[in-house]
Formats: structure tokens, C-alpha cells, sequence
């Protein structure tokens, strides 16, 4: 392979990783100082409409469609999955000097995974590109099309996330990574609003998001690691937040819980760090077997193990900490509702995603995987589900995440 | 050794000052001559790097439009290339070369030029800002960046006196708006700017990406993927940075080659003039060499310390040449920057790099020709006995008479052969040996043989005329100059290879000139042509305005018009001219240089088919009759890929050696639509009109008034000033082929001076003996002035039968194979005439300086011989 421009190999590192902190900023943060006044912020009391809501909300900032769950193949092997899809605006109104088809407000991205829970092999695949033509749209309701995005190089299909007849179909592929998401989602259960009637608050400054979540999902479909394709049936979790920005400045990633108990019970939680490691802000859902949302700000999360990743991996990153690797959370009693202790761990140690040598895009490692559940205290349930940390290999602010 | 080559050195150069200066200034020339001329290619080299530069770090391959045009890859391009299998990456690009960045506010800074990029960070690290951008310092507004704001080098962001987020204004074309500095980045001076790709080509005023540069998978083939890329997108190839530099360097090799070939030429002139300087200077101390071999220095240390004493001579010449080349480069660089930008669409040039190789490459080369020139002298005198050195005179002992005899055969013999092997070439322009290193080799041969050839003529002069030198002290000295091969022969040889340089290169020139003007005057039908032809060549050519077009159709005097459209295309790597013209106008086939018959070409035109240029004929290896895949053009549905058309005439054409081709304006306006609008006039934008005045019509009043009402970016000319300008721009390329030739006559003739010179030290104790017997101090200079004539007239006999030769080998091989122009032969008489007349006047003049020696040496001189 050659190299057109040795000079401008220096200079692409920080310019490579300008993309990944302001997508990812966008993203995640959207911190103070970003000008998105001219963005929707969450709003309180939102009028929620389904199944328009599951589209996407030009006016925000930032959305997220956030897709997890575990698969068992006819074979008997499980595979975790993850497909996310973020949606990040980068012109609040458009200018008319752009006359351009690459004139566009919003960037689109793209997050998947498939892991063999058995064998470790895990592969992570992402892209992001700008929204527009022959490169991602969001579609409008009440087109089946939520939301597209060309795949990674050399691919030569799109990802894609569509809902019809009351079912989500996602579509992921990478021809290179010999990884691909051919899935069924349909939800089993009606949607759970965090926060307020779904009005998330993140930071004491007002930082919100629009937050709900479609639990205990049935899933079917194929996902193939390897270049071997398994079909089966599953469970799958979906997150769905938007608004315009939620991180206060000094809050520097969190720690997201998403648990199915075999109890018929879910349970939400999150909690901000800031950088020192100190809890900033925590909240959480528990959604009872009967479909009722109980808020359960009051949880203790205490760090039982710990994963660093190997030292060729982050060899760069100075300040990293160790991943958590194992949790004790115990939601407190409330009227008639029990207390109940839960240990989590991950079902693999390293389900980090981390950009590979031959994907492009911003290289912004965060854990996000598969966790089993196990009853910390008698009376207490077991259970599946997902966990996501971020900010461990690098905080999660814009400085940090190089300079844009 | 180093020291005694020192000292001898110094000894030498107060001994006879001219002994040095001479040979340091022939090799300092001949080294100025190489260094001008690798400072303009390598000039001319990175001009085409500066185009080929890549934006994508790593990128593998570039995918480009076979158009040439400023955003012709369609932008549905980019999100193919993305999909296909073996792509990593895929980056578009919009090149904004002359962005002006102004600041804003009432005590501003003046605005900057600024080459901006139109990029994508959006689909990742695959683009690059440039360089030093620090993350923890806050030096960019990504918000601003994607909302239209300019990255810039923190240089230019300084002189413009510009922080983060402050406004500017940008300005591309009649195009600008402002913009907030969104980044600032610590690229060198030469770093470009950057904006986002939907701003840049909302600043071009039009969609489309100038490439995209691809990054392949670890161990895909890169031409496979080349492959699926043009067979998905229509009209684009890709190629790799590699092969792209190589077709650059291809398309004008051969002007690099003709340089290099002619510089090369002094400097061997210059090495024959070492060789009689060393020749003189171990006449001047030959009893201090045998005084060293008599006290015990060996033959080796002998031949080592001569040697350092020569290379010191290349040393300082070198010295000398590197000031003296770059300023002879500096000062053609317009000519050869013109060159380049009208002939080969590059880049211009716009400065020079004295780089520390090419200084080495003079130093070297310098050296290398200084010891060639003096190895054989050097060794003839190193190896004579100290009693043969230490003798009485001032003449070098003669080598014996059998040495004698195969030194003068061996090289006459080899000079026939030489000569013989050019002469089968010439004749014979599609043999063997003719193409035998594109016709260099054979070129190469003419100039080599003849100058092997000299001692061998003097020899057979002498044969046919005798050597006693009856008669004036003038033909005395004719015959003192046949009998003495030895010290006539290197000058003689010198003065013959520039001769020969003078003589192939003007009658070159010479036919070259006339061809084009016949050329130009058969072709040249209209009466005035009016186009866009700028200063940025002719890829830059922006159309004419449709209302100009709509002014000159209407002018009173104009009866008929033809609008030319030009497009310039890839074809096999190379630019080709595509121009749209009006088939059907009375006269329209005169406006061609048909090589065959021209009946039916028009008709054959206007049902779809092709003209195309005799280069463009000979590359491709196509005649009257094949047909033509038109590259980038889109063919009628329902056929898919690129359009083909039956070639109907081939044409003469000497305004572009990558070739042209003619089309129907109709019909190439269907082929390759412009999406520009062209207003009313039909068949799309317009970049040239011919017009056809009324009988009667004052051409000169009509043309200028049209350059006076028109705007002025645009070339206004009636059909003589057209052919004037021509010409002119044909006598500028040539300049520097003209430069160096003279200057390989000053050497050589420089050289025969100091020849003559030694000879007249040599013969000093001869000359007094004359002079003892009663010749007058006249008699005794003239006959020096008649050896200068001597050889002036063998080198002009030599030269110019060598010359004649190289003509040959120039216009019936070398053109026709490395530019596919074909050309008159053409002798320009009265020139070569008059060169003659020169080079004998200057033999003579060299011989001058001899005879003012000779005329001094008095009776005196015979007691210190003895």
C-alpha cells in the first residue's frame, strides 16, 4: 500500500480523532458551550405519539436508537448483539451558500457488534457518514424506513433500521470484518418513560433527554461472526433518548445498566462520573412484571472487580482507568416493594469496541456487553442483560477527545 | 599528495593564470548547464507533484474523471466508490486552487492566495487537516467548521491577522462570502486551507468532486479494485499515485530529455577543452614532473597528484556553475514554466529548489568530466621517463610512432562506425536503429563519431594537400597544423561536436519553424478568433459569457461564425484537447492540415465522426477509417459506457503533442453535456469563435474594436497576429535549446584558443628560431591564425556533416516518434551560412591569442631552450 503524502500522515492522527470527539461529543455530551440553543432541547411533558416517536426528531440535536440483546442459534451457540444508530446535528439551519447534495444538518452513525459469548470472538463494526444522498436518511413517518446509513467501505449494503407491522428490522454488514445483523425485533411490552414521563434529567444544570426504552424485546433473525451465519431466537433491549445535549461539563462518562430479571422485572440505571471518579448524578427505572415504571433514584452501586485492557490496546491512553468488571447493586425498599440485591458481571471480559486497523471513523473505545445476573441477597432475582461504560479509556469530554 | 597538488596548482596558476581560468570556466559553464537545466526539470517535476499532491493520508488510489474539468466527477461517484469491495476508504475532494482569504475590518491585513480543499471529516480519519493540530489547546470550532468555517495554517491565519472564530471573507472566482476561522492548523508555509466539502463546492458555484482518494483493504490488488471502480462509474478511472507521477513524467519527457541531452553536450565540449588545458599546463611543467620522477616519485603518485589537480579544476568550476546555473535557470524559468503550463496542462512553476543533491549532482558531474578530460593526457605524461621529461624544449615528448599510428587509427575507425550506425537511422527512421533509445542513441552516435573524427580528417587532408605549407606564413601554419594531428586534434574535435550541435539543432529549429508557419497559414482561415485562451492554460479555460457570443454573431460585419468548444480529456493517461466546431460553415475543411485527402471529411464529421491529430493518431496507433472509444463522454441510451466514433481525417497539428480531437459541437454536446448554462447560445459553452468577415470588411478596425469592447480577459486576434503570436511563443520554447547551443560553441571555442596557445608555448623556441632568420612578429602570429582557420574549416566540414546528419535524425526520427509531429526538412541556409562564416571567423580569433604569443616571442626565447 502506498503512502500519497508522507506529511500528511502526522497530521491525520489529531485530525482523525478531531471527527471522533466532536461526533462523539455531539453524541454523548453536547456539553456547555456548544451552541445548541438553536437545537430542541428535551422537554418536559413531551406528547408522546406511537409509533411516530420511534422516527426521528429533526429538531434534536442528538437521538439515539440503541439496540441490544443475546441471540441462541439452532446450534446452540449464543451470540450478544448491538446495533445503535445515532443521529448528530451539525447545522441547526441550513445556508443557502451550501448549494451542495453534501450540504447537510445532521450526521449519521453507526455502531455493531456480534460476540460469541462462548468462544470470546467479538467483532465491532462502525460507520458514520453525513446525512445525504447515497450516503444515510432518516425516513419519515409513516415510511417503514426509520433510518439508513450506507455501510462501511466496501460494503456494499446499507444499515438500516425500518419498524413495520409493529416490528423492528435491523440490517447490519461488513463485508471486511465478516460480520453481519439480519434481525427481528418485536416488542413484547409497552414502552418504559425514564425520568419523568420521559424527561431525563442527566445534570443538575438542565442537561435532559427524552428518554424510553422497549424491554424484554423477542428477537429473531441472523447474525453472522466470522463469516459464519447462525439463526436463532432472543431476547433484545432498545434505548431510545433525544434532545440537545444532556452532560454538564464536568461529568465525564457513566455507567448504564439494562437488566432483565427473571422475576419479570427490568431495570434501568445509570450513573455520571465526573473526572475525578466521584458520582455526579444517578438515576434509574425498575419496570415491574405489570408494566409499571417505579423510579429508583436511591440505588447503591459498588464496584466489585475490576478489567484493564491489555497494555497493547491502550497504550496511549495515559489516564486510563480500569473498566468496572463487577457490580453489587442494591435497589432500596419503597411502599411495598422489597429490596433486593443483584451482582452483575460481564459474560466476557473484554467486550470493549474499539476501532479496528482498517475502520475508518473516530476511535472512541467504550464497553458495551453482555452481563449476567446473579442473585446478591436471598429473595432477590437473577437475570440477563447489557452494561455500558464510558469514559475509562478517555474521558468522555470534547478537549479530551482531541481538540475539536 | 594532496599538498604537492596543491602546490602545483598554485605554481600553475602563477605561471599562466589563463591555464586555470579557462578550463574552470568551461567546466564551470558546461556545470551550469547541467545544474540549469536538472533545477527546471526537477522544477518542471515538482510542478506535476504539486498536482498530483494527495489530501488523504495513505491513500492508494485517486479516482478521477477522464474529463478534465473542475468538478467532473459526479458526486453519485463517491458513494459508489464506497461500496466497492476492497475500498477501506473513501475521500471526496474539491480543489479550490486560488481561494483569496481577506480579513474583515477597517485597519485589515492584506488578503492571502490560499489553495483550500474541499474535504469530508465527516466519514472519519480519512482526511487530513495538515498538520500539528493540538487537541488540548483549543484551536478549533468544529461547529464553525461544519457550518461553513475555513481552516487555516496558523501562518496564514497570522498574516492575516485572524484568531479562532474571527470572520473573514473568501473569495473564489467572482464567488465569496464570509466565514469564521474554525480551525487553525501548523501546516509549513505551503500548507493549503480547509473547508467543508458542501461549503467548497457551494463556493465553486457548482456540484461535482475534482477525485476521491481511496484507501484499499490490507492485501486487496489495487488494479482489481481500479477495475470494479471504472466498471461501476461511468466516465472515472482510478489509478494509483504511482503510476499517475509516472504518466506525468512521461507526457513531457522528452522536453526533459532534449534539456539534459544538450546540457551533457557542454559539459563533453568542456572536457575537451580540460584536456588541452592539461595538455598546456604539462607542456608548462614538464621538467618539474620529470624532476619528481627523477628524485623518486613513482609513475601512480605521479598520476594521482596530476589527477587532484584536475579535480580541483572541477571542484572550483563546480563552484563557480552552481551560482552561474541557478541564475541561468532563474532567468529561463519563465520560458520553460510557460512551457510547461501551455503544453502540458501542469501546474505552473513557481520557484526553484537548489536542493543539496542536485549541488552534488554538478559537483560531480563537474569533477567526472574534468578527469575525463584529462585521463589520457595525464597518463601519457605520467608514464615518460624522467630522462624523455627532463629533456631540452618545451615540447611534450611524442608518444612512438606505432602508439601514433593506432591513436589516430582506433579512433577514426570507431568515429566511421559511429557515424555509419547514425546514417542507417536516418535513413532508415523505422529500423532498428533508428529506434534504438528513441532515436538518442543514433542521435548520440552522429555526435560521438564525429568527434573521434578529427585526427583521422587531418590525416587525410594532409594526404590530399600535403603538409609542407607553402607560401604565406599563414597556409604555413595550415600545414604546420596537418602535420601535427596530436595538438590539433582535442580542439578540433571540440569545435566539431559543437558545430555539429549547431548546425542539427538550427536546421531543427529551422524546419520545425517553417512547417508551423505553413502550418499556421493554411490554417488559419477566419478572419479574427476571439477566446478564453488565459494565462492558466488551457485546462483553466472558462467559457465565453453567451452574451459576447450573442454581440460578436450580431456584429454588422461578421458573415458567418464558428464556435469552438474545448474540453480537455484523459485518454491512455494523457490530456486530450476535445473541441466542438460547426462542420457545415463554406470552407470548414481548409481550417485542417489534412494528411490524406480531405474530400468528405466535413460530411463524415457532421454524421458523427472523429477528427484526430496526427500525435494523437500516432500514439494510439490509429488511421482514417478505426474507430475511437471518446473517453469520458456518455453515450445515447440504450448503450451503456463511453461513446465511439469512426475516425474521418487525421490531421496535422503542431499546438499540442498530446493530441486533439474535433467533434461536431451538436453532437459533443450530447456526448459530454456540460451542465454549465450556456444561455442561448445552442450546443453548450462556448470557448472560442472564429469569425468569417464580409468581403471588404476592414479586418484590423473590426479586431480592434473588438478588443477594445470586449472584456478584457478575453484574446482578440485577426488571423495574421494569431500566426505572429504563434511563432512567437515557438521562438520562446526555443530560446533555451538556442542558449545552450551558443554556449557549447563558447566552450569549444575557448577551448581551441588555449590549444592554439599551447601549441604557440610549445613552439616557442621554433618561433624564436623563425624569427632569428628574419620573420616578421606578423609572420610569426599568422601562422597560428591559420591553424585556428584550419580547424575552424575541419570542424566546419566535420560538424556539419555530423550535423546534417543529426538534422536527419531529429525531424524524420525523433519528432515523429516522441512528439508524432511529422515535419518539413527544412535547411535554413542563410543561417547555417552565416554560422559558418562564424565559427571560422572565431577558429581564427582563437588562434588570435596564439599569434599575439607567438608575435612576442623573440630570438631571446631560443637561448632559454637550449
Amino acid at each position: 500500500m502506498g503512502a500519497a503524502c508522507p506529511d500528511c500522515r502526522r497530521g491525520f492522527l489529531l485530525a482523525g480523532f478531531a471527527l471522533g470527539g466532536f461526533l462523539l461529543c455531539g453524541v454523548f455530551a453536547a456539553r456547555a458551550g456548544q451552541p445548541a440553543r438553536e437545537w430542541q432541547p428535551a422537554v418536559r411533558d413531551y406528547p408522546w405519539s406511537f409509533p411516530r416517536d420511534h422516527w426521528a426528531h429533526d429538531r434534536s440535536r442528538t437521538e439515539w436508537w440503541y439496540f441490544v440483546g443475546v441471540l441462541e442459534t439452532r446450534h446452540g451457540r449464543e451470540l450478544a448483539w448491538q446495533f445503535t444508530l445515532f443521529r448528530t446535528g451539525l447545522i441547526a439551519t441550513p445556508t443557502p451558500e451550501a448549494a451542495s447534495p453534501w450540504a447537510a444538518r445532521h450526521a449519521l452513525m453507526g455502531h455493531a457488534v456480534v460476540a460469541d459469548l462462548d468462544s470470546g470472538e467479538r467483532v465491532f463494526s462502525q460507520v458514520v457518514h453525513r446525512e445525504a444522498p447515497g450516503l444515510g436518511a432518516a425516513g419519515r413517518f409513516p415510511e417503514p424506513e426509520i433510518l439508513a446509513v450506507a455501510g462501511p467501505a466496501g460494503t456494499a449494503s446499507d444499515w438500516s433500521l425500518r419498524l413495520e407491522d409493529g416490528t423492528f428490522r435491523l440490517r447490519a454488514a461488513d463485508r471486511g470484518a465478516e460480520m453481519a445483523i439480519r434481525l427481528t425485533l418485536t416488542p413484547t411490552r409497552p414502552p418504559v418513560f425514564h425520568g419523568e414521563a420521559g424527561y431525563s434529567e442527566k445534570s443538575p444544570g438542565g442537561g435532559a433527554s427524552n428518554y424510553y426504552s422497549l424491554t424484554r424485546m423477542e428477537a429473531a433473525g441472523e447474525l453472522t461472526l466470522g463469516g459464519v451465519t447462525g439463526t436463532g431466537r432472543g431476547w433484545g433491549w432498545m434505548d431510545r433518548e433525544f434532545g440537545a445535549g444532556w452532560l454538564a461539563p464536568d461529568q465525564t462518562g457513566w455507567d448504564w445498566f439494562a437488566l432483565s430479571l427473571d422475576d419479570g422485572r427490568d431495570l434501568m440505571l445509570y450513573l455520571l462520573r465526573r473526572e475525578d471518579g466521584s458520582l455526579s448524578h444517578a438515576d434509574g427505572t425498575l419496570l415491574e412484571a405489570d408494566h409499571t415504571a417505579l423510579r429508583v433514584p436511591g440505588a447503591r452501586v459498588e464496584v466489585t472487580d475490576t478489567w484493564t485492557p491489555p497494555r497493547r490496546i491502550a497504550r496511549n491512553d495515559e489516564a486510563a482507568r480500569p473498566y468496572p468488571a463487577g457490580w453489587r447493586i442494591e435497589i432500596p425498599a419503597a411502599g411495598a416493594r422489597h429490596s433486593m440485591v443483584l451482582q452483575v458481571r460481564p459474560l466476557l471480559a473484554d467486550q470493549e469496541n474499539r476501532r479496528g486497523p482498517d475502520q475508518t471513523g473516530p476511535d472512541i473505545p467504550y464497553w458495551e456487553g453482555a452481563v449476567e445476573v446473579l442473585p446478591g441477597s436471598p429473595g432477590s432475582p437473577a437475570g440477563v442483560g447489557f452494561v455500558e461504560l464510558t469514559g475509562y479509556r478517555r474521558p468522555m469530554t470534547l478537549r479530551a477527545l482531541g481538540g475539536w | 599528495m594532496i599538498r604537492l597538488a596543491l602546490h602545483g596548482s598554485w605554481r600553475r596558476f602563477r605561471a599562466s593564470p589563463a591555464l586555470t581560468v579557462l578550463p574552470v570556466t568551461a567546466i564551470g559553464l558546461g556545470a551550469a548547464a547541467v545544474l540549469s537545466v536538472q533545477l527546471l526539470n526537477r522544477a518542471a517535476l515538482a510542478s506535476l507533484d504539486a498536482s498530483l499532491e494527495a489530501v488523504s493520508p495513505g491513500a492508494d488510489l485517486r479516482v478521477e474523471s477522464l474529463v478534465v474539468a473542475p468538478g467532473a466527477v459526479p458526486d453519485s461517484a463517491w458513494p459508489a466508490v464506497l461500496r466497492v469491495p476492497g475500498v477501506a476508504a473513501a475521500a471526496p475532494v474539491v480543489r479550490l486552487p486560488e481561494v483569496v482569504v481577506a480579513p474583515l475590518g477597517p485597519e485589515a491585513a492584506p488578503a492571502v492566495p490560499l489553495l483550500v480543499w474541499g474535504v469530508d471529516l465527516i466519514s472519519g480519519r480519512f482526511a487530513s487537516l495538515g498538520d500539528g493540530e493540538d487537541g488540548a489547546g483549543g484551536h478549533a470550532a468544529p461547529d464553525a467548521f461544519f457550518a461553513g468555517g475555513l481552516a487555516l495554517p496558523r501562518s496564514v491565519a497570522d498574516a492575516l491577522g485572524a484568531r479562532l472564530l474571527d470572520p473573514v471573507r473568501v473569495v473564489s472566482g467572482d464567488r465569496g462570502r464570509e466565514a469564521v476561522v474554525a480551525a487553525l492548523t501548523d501546516a509549513d508555509g505551503g500548507g493549503a486551507g480547509f473547508m467543508d466539502i458542501a461549503f467548497a463546492q457551494g463556493l465553486r458555484g457548482r456540484s461535482g468532486l475534482d477525485r476521491i482518494e481511496v484507501r484499499l483493504r490490507e492485501g486487496v490488488d489495487p488494479d482489481v479494485v481500479a477495475a470494479a471502480i471504472a466498471a461501476r462509474v461511468p466516465g472515472v478511472r482510478a489509478i494509483s499515485g504511482a503510476t499517475l507521477r509516472e504518466e506525468g513524467a512521461d507526457l513531457f519527457a522528452a522536453f526533459r530529455l532534449n534539456l539534459t541531452a544538450l546540457s551533457a553536450v557542454s559539459l563533453l565540449v568542456a572536457a575537451f577543452l580540460v584536456s588541452a588545458s592539461v595538455r598546456a599546463m604539462l607542456v608548462l611543467r614538464r621538467r618539474e614532473i620529470g624532476l619528481y620522477r627523477a628524485l623518486g616519485a613513482s609513475r601512480e603518485g605521479v598520476f594521482r597528484a596530476l589527477l587532484l589537480e584536475v579535480a580541483l579544476i572541477g571542484l572550483v568550476g563546480a563552484a563557480a556553475g552552481i551560482p552561474l546555473g541557478f541564475l541561468g535557470a532563474s532567468a529561463a524559468l519563465d520560458q520553460v514554466a510557460a512551457t510547461v503550463t501551455n503544453f502540458y496542462l501542469l501546474e505552473r512553476i513557481e520557484s526553484l529548489r537548489l536542493t543539496p543533491e542536485v549541488a552534488a549532482l554538478a559537483i560531480l558531474v563537474a569533477v567526472g568530466a574534468a578527469l575525463l578530460g584529462a585521463l589520457g593526457e595525464v597518463f601519457a605524461a605520467s608514464g615518460r621517463a624522467p630522462a624523455e621529461l627532463l629533456r631540452p624544449g618545451r615540447r611534450m615528448p611524442a608518444p612512438s610512432a606505432r602508439a601514433t599510428r593506432w591513436r589516430r587509427l582506433i579512433p577514426g575507425v570507431a568515429g566511421g562506425g559511429l557515424l555509419l550506425f547514425a546514417g542507417a537511422a536516418a535513413l532508415h527512421p523505422e529500423g532498428d536503429a533508428a529506434l534504438l533509445g528513441g532515436g538518442f542513441a543514433a542521435g548520440a552516435a552522429a555526435l560521438v563519431g564525429a568527434a573521434l573524427l578529427p585526427r583521422a580528417g587531418l590525416a587525410l587532408a594532409r594526404r590530399a594537400v600535403g603538409s609542407r605549407g607553402r607560401g604565406t606564413a599563414f597556409f604555413r601554419g595550415v600545414g604546420a597544423a596537418l602535420r601535427e594531428p596530436g595538438s590539433t586534434g582535442a580542439p578540433a574535435a571540440a569545435l566539431t561536436v559543437a558545430v555539429a550541435i549547431l548546425v542539427g539543432v538550427a536546421a531543427l529549429v529551422g524546419s520545425f519553424r517553417e512547417t508551423l508557419d505553413a502550418w499556421l497559414r493554411q490554417t488559419l482561415v477566419a478572419d479574427i478568433y476571439v477566446s478564453s485562451f488565459g494565462a492558466r492554460g488551457p485546462s483553466r479555460r472558462e467559457p465565453l459569457d453567451p452574451a459576447t457570443v450573442d454581440a460578436l454573431l450580431s456584429a454588422p460585419e461578421v458573415m458567418n461564425a464558428d464556435l469552438l468548444r474545448a474540453l480537455p480529456v484523459r485518454m491512455e493517461g494523457r490530456p486530450v484537447q476535445v473541441f466542438g466546431i460547426r462542420p457545415a460553415l463554406p470552407r470548414a475543411a481548409e481550417r485542417f492540415a489534412f494528411l490524406d485527402k480531405p474530400e468528405g471529411t466535413m460530411d463524415g464529421l457532421a454524421a458523427g465522426g472523429v477528427l484526430i491529430s496526427e500525435p494523437l493518431a500516432r500514439r494510439l496507433g490509429l488511421a482514417r477509417g478505426d474507430l475511437l472509444d471518446l473517453p469520458g463522454s456518455r453515450a445515447p441510451p440504450p448503450a451503456a459506457g463511453p461513446a465511439r466514433a469512426p475516425i474521418v481525417g487525421v490531421f496535422r497539428d503542431y499546438g499540442n503533442e498530446a493530441g486533439s480531437l474535433f467533434l461536431d459541437r451538436a453532437r459533443m454536446a450530447r456526448l459530454y453535456p456540460s451542465g454549465v448554462e450556456a444561455g442561448g447560445v445552442p450546443d453548450g459553452p462556448v470557448h472560442g469563435v472564429a469569425l468569417y468577415l464580409r468581403p471588404g470588411a476592414d479586418v484590423a478596425a473590426v479586431s480592434a474594436r473588438l478588443a477594445r469592447e470586449l472584456p478584457a480577459t478575453l484574446g482578440v486576434a485577426d488571423n495574421e497576429r494569431l500566426r505572429r503570436r504563434a511563432l512567437r511563443v515557438f521562438d520562446q520554447t526555443m530560446a533555451v535549446t538556442g542558449l545552450l547551443e551558443v554556449l557549447a560553441l563558447a566552450i569549444a571555442v575557448l577551448g581551441l584558443a588555449l590549444s592554439l596557445w599551447t601549441l604557440a608555448r610549445e613552439r616557442a623556441a621554433e618561433t624564436a628560431l623563425l624569427r632569428a632568420l628574419g620573420e616578421s612578429r606578423f609572420e610569426a602570429g599568422a601562422g597560428f591564425v591559420g591553424r585556428g582557420a584550419l580547424i575552424g574549416a575541419l570542424a566546419l566540414v566535420l560538424g556539419g556533416g555530423a550535423g546534417a546528419l543529426l538534422t536527419l535524425l531529429l525531424v524524420r526520427v525523433v519528432n515523429p516518434l516522441w512528439f508524432g509531429w511529422s515535419l518539413e526538412l527544412h535547411w535554413p541556409l542563410a543561417s547555417l551560412a552565416g554560422d559558418g562564416v562564424v565559427v571560422l571567423v572565431v577558429g581564427m580569433a582563437a588562434g588570435l591569442v596564439a599569434a599575439r604569443l607567438a608575435s612576442r616571442t623573440g630570438a631571446s626565447a631560443l637561448v632559454a631552450e637550449v
